[in-house]
């Protein structure tokens, strides 16, 4: 009789599993982190670690604003308008061009950010069963499951 | 002699109450830039913090006494003297961020400790999860204010004072008042070019940059819990199925 929930990385977690070992033995509690490291790093890696290659878009920004402000002292709106509609116009541009070019190299780096940590609990009556339910909903887990009859193959 | 154990040669990372800085693998050519837009951003953002600090006081007093930035301004072509004259500055920062970037592949290579709390009488730094999202939109708001979130602090102070100076010496905000009510001439009048100038590369930077540092913090943060959670809730007892 198991209780299986998925967490992400964070502090909450560490309570969650704080208070648990108050109701049952740290032999019944399984913590199954996936691994990180599938997507090796490159050297040359342009991308940031979550996929999105914010370097490029604020590179593009800059460059945008920076002609913006310089162009807007003989425009009619002024610098300030002029160098504010250049960072938009550069990070729209840069978010979409990025857009596509992860789209097309398929690079889904950030897919499972937040999913990453599996916890497996055995517990041995339906009443700790319960709290060990309230336990780690109170604690956000991002889902939770019983596996109380779903060996048998039924 | 040979096996006494004295600590993982290299480190992954450094923790003080005050900062983070670690040793991060990234495009080569991100630095580059940003040393190319300011010089010292690209040191402060590889972790040479003081170095990089120096070299900012530099590129403002340089700029200012040259008056690069109102050169820019008047002709475009002024630009091309400012590449020629950081280029080998920026040369340097291909190799340095390469070199930077061999001691990161060693380091994530040895398992390295890697320190979650720091705590002393004045300040507490620590790893959690952020979302870079809310760095990066305070960041736009005003430079460093993002590097506070993520317990930067001193890259934060920096950046934050370089704003303050730069914001009332181009005399910006009464060009944004100007422009918001609607005298445009007076808002172009206004505001000093070689100071406005410094802004674009100071906002993108500071986003940039303090991106990276969360983005690095996070992983660094599930590096450390996934140790923590595999030394103590991965016993070989436990009874599956």
């Amino acid at each position: 009789m198991y209780i299986v929930s998925v967490f992400g990385h964070s502090l909450s977690l560490e309570l969650a599993l704080q208070d648990l070992e108050g109701v049952i033995p740290n032999q019944r509690i399984l913590a199954i982190p996936l691994d990180k490291e599938m997507y090796p790093v490159k050297i040359n890696h342009p991308y940031n670690h979550e996929g999105l290659n914010l370097f490029f878009v604020s590179c593009l920004s800059s460059i945008t604003m920076l002609l913006g402000v310089i162009y807007g002292f003989i425009l009619y709106w002024g610098p300030i308008i002029w160098g504010m509609i250049g960072l938009a116009g550069g990070a729209c541009t840069g978010l979409i061009l990025q857009k596509v070019v992860q789209k097309r190299k398929q690079l889904e780096l950030n897919r499972s950010e937040r999913f990453d940590v599996i916890i497996i609990i055995r517990y041995e009556s339906q009443q700790e069963s319960n709290i060990i339910r309230s336990i780690l909903s109170e604690y956000s887990a991002l889902s939770i499951t019983d596996m109380n009859k779903g060996f048998s193959g039924a | 002699m040979d096996h006494i154990y004295r600590g993982p040669r290299r480190p992954r990372m450094s923790m003080s109450p005050y900062n983070t800085n670690s040793l991060v693998i990234r495009n080569p050519y991100q630095p580059m830039w940003w040393s190319a837009a300011m010089p010292g951003a690209g040191h402060i953002m590889i972790g040479k913090s003081i170095k990089g600090f120096l070299l900012f006081i530099f590129e403002f007093t340089v700029n200012l006494q040259s008056g690069i930035n109102e050169a820019i301004e008047y002709s475009m072509v002024g630009q091309f003297q400012m590449v020629k004259d950081i280029l080998d500055l920026q040369w340097l920062f291909v190799r340095l961020a390469t070199e930077i970037n061999q001691f990161a592949a060693l380091a994530s290579k040895n398992k390295a400790p890697i320190e979650a709390f720091r705590l002393d009488m004045a300040e507490i730094n620590y790893l959690n999860y952020l979302n870079p999202w809310v760095a990066v939109v305070w960041s736009l708001f005003t430079p460093g204010l993002g590097h506070l979130i993520s317990r930067n602090i001193i890259q934060g102070v920096y950046l934050l004072a370089w704003f303050i100076v730069v914001i009332y010496q181009s005399k910006a905000l009464p060009s944004v008042y100007f422009t918001a009510t609607g005298h445009f001439e007076e808002a172009t009048n206004v505001i000093h070019w070689n100071w406005v100038l410094y802004l674009p590369s100071l906002y993108l930077f500071a986003v940039d940059d303090c991106w990276s540092r969360v983005i690095e913090s996070n992983r660094l943060f599930q590096m450390e819990q996934t140790r923590f959670l595999k030394d103590k809730y991965q016993n070989t007892s436990f009874p599956l199925l």
